[in-house]
């Protein structure tokens, strides 16, 4: 479990996250979302770190991340990007092997890590493709390059930074789809920050709703209402139910309360 | 990914292509191919001895400085490493240090460090690769400027120094080239053996950090490594620009990007484009001599001017 007792972390002079409370359950999907700056990639960058200034406790299990080293902190926890640009040609499969590096830092990577690094590659489909640079790969496939990556290091909590702010809806289904699949075969806990509402209630089991720094809500996902989205962003956003129990969200641009 | 047999073919080829140009920058010469008579052979085999591990160390700086800045204009000469270096050379020269021992390549290799950490807090934060190679040519020429005022206080004694800044492999005092070679090859050593923690460097401050590095830790032990280097180099060769970027470039094409295969490949390119940018250098207008700096800046001005419009 993830908790976060009184957090609040920033850069230089101001906190972008303002003393924030919350537990985060093992095992579970969460959406994280908000509006524009409303401190996402910060409240995921504090969790590996990556954040310069901040106050308050983060706890992993019980134990606090002031105390637990870099290289054990990276063993329980993995970040993904909202995209990657290597500088140089690696190819998918030296990419991926990096994940291993977070495990085992010894010059050559040992039979276990080839075995990880081929079943990662595996299972985001890029076996075909792991000769190639990651620098002439689709958006898509650079995500699932990234995933692989992270499925390589195998840690028990995953953040992804708006990892289909690059793709389009065929590729946002084949990853959202893996990520899926990844949850129902492992124990992970996974936390997503999302722009598009609807991908977050077809992926997540709860959503945590932050602006302006601050938590205005966690709850599950059948406890999220129009209300509550549109209180979040400041527009009217409606939800609509399928009779097979999916839900789509809906922002109205004209006409109502959001015109 | 490559294997552990890729690796030895890698290093048996880089040893053979390295070997092979050896041999023919001893043997080669105006008169033809042959042996030639002891005294010329010593003097060619010192002089291919300080291109070759001049080369393979700038080549190997390159590949630090590329990969741990993630910019694949990075190179000692344009960092303005070399010349950080040189001065630290001129300034020696200039209170009358004689040229022996380890003396030379230490204060090259501080001043090449302090050249460095220099150029990036002026480039700024954001570590942009504009404004590292524009932060780097100013002041590299600041540096060379500094250098010419010294040169010019003491006209006479800092001849040497002018042709030293553009690039000579005649250093003959063994235990400076020894001294240098041996600082050159344990901070490459020491580089190669953290392969892996560059190859994670490149990837940037964030997804480094993912992979548990500490990223400002590593990054400034490899730059200050890389930098050391470089003034080993520089204390035997003088100021030669662009083997550190054309090197690490070719070497990509053959091995890809993980250091583990590049670097030694990389040496050996740096190896073989220096000896013979100064086979040139000695052959091209002889009996009169090039500096080899001239030679290897003709044929890396325009490579640069490549890798920037990619």
């Amino acid at each position: 479990m993830i908790e976060f007792k009184n957090f609040s972390s920033g850069y230089k002079n101001d906190f972008v996250i303002k003393n924030i409370n919350c537990r985060i359950e093992s095992g579970k999907t969460y959406a994280l979302i908000g509006p524009n700056a409303a401190g996402k990639t910060t409240m995921l960058r504090s969790l590996i770190k990556d954040i310069p200034k901040t106050c308050g406790h983060i706890s992993i299990d019980g134990n606090d991340t002031k105390q637990i080293s870099d290289a054990e902190l990276t063993k329980k926890v993995s970040y993904a990007p909202s995209e990657i640009n290597p500088a140089f040609n690696y190819s998918v499969s030296e990419f991926t092997a990096m994940g291993r590096f977070a495990v085992n830092r010894a010059f050559w990577e040992t039979k276990e890590d080839i075995k990880k690094i081929a079943e990662a590659l595996d299972a985001m489909d890029l076996t075909p493709v792991a000769d190639k640079a990651v620098s002439e790969l689709s958006s898509g496939q650079k995500q699932s390059c990234l995933l692989a990556q992270i499925i390589a290091k195998n840690t028990d909590i995953i953040l992804l930074d708006e990892p289909a702010a690059h793709l389009d809806i065929y590729h946002r289904a084949v990853f959202f789809r893996k990520i899926l699949s990844l949850k129902k075969e492992t124990e992970k806990t996974i936390i997503i920050t999302f722009h598009d509402l609807n991908d977050a209630m077809n992926a997540a089991d709860s959503f945590i709703l932050l602006k302006e720094g601050e938590i205005r809500t966690v709850a599950e996902k059948n406890e999220i209402t129009g209300e509550l989205l549109s209180a979040l962003y400041g527009t009217k956003v409606i939800i609509s139910e399928f009779r097979d129990g999916r839900k789509a969200v809906l922002p109205l641009f004209s006409g109502g309360d959001g015109s | 990914m490559r294997s552990k047999k890729n690796f030895i073919l890698i290093l048996l080829g880089a040893l053979a292509a390295g070997t092979a140009v050896f041999f023919l920058s001893v043997c080669l010469g105006p008169g033809g191919f042959g042996i030639p008579p002891e005294e010329i052979l010593r003097l060619r085999l010192m002089r291919a001895l300080c291109g070759a591990g001049a080369g393979a160390a700038l080549a190997a700086a390159g590949c630090a400085y590329q990969t741990v800045l993630a910019n694949p204009l990075a190179d000692p000469y344009l960092l303005g490493s070399s010349s950080g270096a040189a001065a630290g050379i001129a300034l020696l020269s200039f209170f009358g240090v004689s040229r022996a021992g380890f003396i030379y390549p230490l204060t090259a290799g501080i001043c090449s460090c302090l050249t460095v950490a220099a150029v990036l807090k002026i480039a700024g934060r954001s570590f942009s690769k504009k404004n590292i190679i524009l932060s780097g040519v100013a002041v590299n020429l600041f540096l060379s400027a500094a250098v010419i005022f010294l040169i010019s206080i003491r006209k006479k004694e800092f001849f040497s120094v002018i042709y030293f800044m553009m690039g000579d492999l005649g250093e003959t005092r063994p235990s400076l080239v020894t001294a240098s070679l041996g600082a050159a090859a344990a901070g490459s050593v020491f580089l190669f053996a953290k392969s892996r923690f560059l190859n994670a460097l490149s990837t940037g401050k964030t997804l480094s950090r993912q992979l548990g590095l500490d990223y400002r830790k590593e990054s400034l032990t490899a730059l200050a490594a890389a930098s050391l280097i470089t003034g080993a180099a520089v204390s035997i060769s003088g100021t030669i620009g662009f083997i550190g970027l054309m090197a690490p470039h070719i070497a990509r094409k053959f091995t890809g990007s993980d250091m583990r295969f590049l670097m030694p490949a990389a040496a050996a390119a740096g190896a073989v484009l220096l000896m013979l940018s100064d086979f040139a250098a000695k052959n091209i207008l002889f009996p009169q001599e090039i500096p080899v700096g001239v030679i290897s800046a003709m044929l890396g001005a325009p490579f640069f001017l490549w890798i920037y419009r990619k």
